[in-house]
């Protein structure tokens, strides 16, 4: 037996303009108040306005420079997380693939491959530029 | 035996394609049962919709490029070299290094070429802002202008119902002119007309390639005195009278002359011989939802190269490209292609130089305009500036 509720496909198809004539819509509309009508009394519906409000606020007041700054921001920390997150997957890959840990010996011979020197030699720049940041001492207090 | 993926075109098509294929086959790739080459015909990726941006000193070089090898998953064996010839019955293309690259699964994602040669006249007295240079020389014209007369021209492909580069880019930068020359306090001394062909895809003598669009936009353009006119295909231009001449038989003066020009597919691809497309213009014949190429085995093609009705731009890659990747996936692990692209097109167009307007359409739906706005304007301008590169690294 067809169970369908016929009258979905009554709402749906009605005009905008027979919305409040709508028993289907006035029965959603009643809900949807009860639900708000707590949040009216306990003044806590003032919060989604003035959030509201607040987002207004902040669109009104962002302009091309904010959004540049904000946006090289956002691209250097995925990037640098993707970057960071490509590797370690592609390093844990090829350790799998050891059948065994390699020798010291091994390890060294590593070193001849020019883009293992590559990365340690950044791993030696990133010790020098941690240094730099750390070359003033802390400043006396005043 | 190792299934060999080569993507060809360092553009937005290519680069999301070959890092979403790793991501996808990553399984395979871990095992070498699959490898993914890149092969681009520069070291650099560009952000190509901001070229645009660089005709109204929005973009300097720099903040819409990066270097090619940084957007690319390491799995990915990036190669420099350009495509000098297809041969698709040895399964491998030659190159300009004289190499040659074969593979198993062919993805062609190579673009297309402004083309004002076309056009007689054209080149010498025409700005576009499709590529950096034209754009960068547009700029000039755009920020010395005083008083005149700027005249904006579409020119479609001839092969039908293909259409030209970003279908919404003609109507994004008059609306960009109007807002910079008002900025410049000379928009009252500068006369702006749009114009439109007479054959635009499958409608005739109308504004836009979509009817909804194309209904809004006389009182948009009527709102900022932009002058209008349909039935204007640019037949040929007078480059010392400055004056554009119709194949409608108008001939129309001008300052400056702001043509979306004619494209063409590039070099090998036109040269490939597998082109059903009337005037040279190389676009390759496209299965609409498995985005294979007629004819071939294993050999897929997305973005501006297509012979497709949709937009030939960045938002359409977005969709084809996963298709293309689940149907290489599926050929790879089931023997057989398992998606298709529904026609899918994603954008937000920027509406003058601060608003913006979300759009989308597919083989079924034609675009919604909807009011543009501030948000909409800041979401484009977000995308511009930082999601574009998480698009093309595969991550949105």
């Amino acid at each position: 037996m067809n169970t369908t509720n016929t009258n979905i496909d009554e709402t749906t198809t009605s005009q905008p303009n027979n919305f409040i004539t709508n028993p289907n819509a006035q029965a959603g509309l009643e809900e949807l108040i009860q639900k708000i009508e707590p949040l009216l009394a306990g003044r806590r519906l003032n919060r989604i306005v003035d959030l509201m409000s607040v987002t207004a606020d902040v669109v009104d007041m962002t302009d091309d420079y904010m959004v540049e700054k904000l946006c090289k921001g956002y691209e250097e920390a995925i990037g640098g997380a993707w970057t960071a997150g490509n590797i370690v997957r592609m390093a844990s890959n090829d350790v799998r693939k050891m059948e065994e840990p390699p020798t010291l010996w091994s390890l060294l011979k590593t070193a001849k491959d020019p883009e293992v020197r590559r990365g340690l030699a950044f791993m030696l720049m990133m010790a020098r530029g941690i240094g730099k940041q750390m070359s003033q001492p802390l400043p006396d207090d005043d | 035996m190792k299934k060999r993926i080569l993507v060809i075109g360092g553009g937005i098509g290519g680069t999301m394609t070959a890092n979403h294929l790793v991501s996808k086959l990553y399984p395979e790739i871990s095992r070498d049962k699959v490898e993914v080459s890149l092969l681009s015909n520069s070291p650099w990726h560009y952000y190509k919709p901001a070229f645009m941006y660089v005709a109204f000193n929005k973009f300097f070089k720099d903040e819409l490029r990066r270097p090619q090898q940084s957007l690319l998953r390491p799995e990915i064996n990036f190669i420099v070299d350009e495509v000098e010839s297809f041969e698709f019955n040895a399964t491998r293309v030659r190159c300009s290094s004289g190499k040659f690259y074969e593979y198993d699964y062919l993805v062609i994602s190579t673009g297309c070429l402004p083309a004002p040669e076309r056009i007689e006249g054209l080149k010498e007295a025409g700005d576009h802002f499709y590529q950096y240079a034209p754009a960068k020389a547009l700029a000039e014209k755009l920020t010395t202008i005083k008083k005149g007369r700027i005249f904006v021209t579409v020119n479609f492909p001839q092969t039908p119902n293909v259409p030209h580069q970003c279908g919404i880019a003609p109507i994004e930068t008059t609306l960009m002119l109007d807002d910079l020359l008002r900025k410049r306090g000379v928009r009252d001394k500068v006369e702006i007309v749009y114009t439109y062909p007479t054959v635009s895809q499958l409608l005739r003598n109308c504004l836009f390639m979509q009817k909804d669009t194309c209904e809004v936009l006389p009182t948009i353009f009527e709102q900022r005195d932009i002058k209008y006119q349909h039935g204007f295909s640019l037949s040929h231009v007078d480059p010392d009278k400055k004056i554009a001449y119709s194949h409608e038989g108008k001939e129309e003066n001008f300052d400056i002359l702001m043509a979306t020009p004619p494209i063409r597919a590039v070099d090998a691809v036109i040269n490939s011989g597998v082109s059903q497309a009337i005037n040279n213009e190389g676009w390759l014949p496209t299965d609409h939802e498995t985005m294979e190429v007629y004819g071939l085995n294993n050999v897929f093609v997305l973005g501006d190269t297509v012979d497709l009705p949709v937009s030939k731009a960045g938002g359409s890659c977005h969709s084809q490209s996963p298709v293309i990747v689940n149907n290489i996936a599926s050929h790879i692990r089931l023997g057989r292609l398992c998606d298709q692209y529904d026609g899918r097109v994603v954008a937000i167009a920027q509406m003058g130089l601060e608003d913006g307007m979300p759009l989308w359409y597919d083989y079924s739906s034609d675009v919604q305009p909807t009011p543009p706005n501030k948000l909409g304007g800041l979401m484009r301008k977000s995308f511009n500036r930082g999601v574009y590169w998480s698009v093309a690294r595969g991550l949105v």
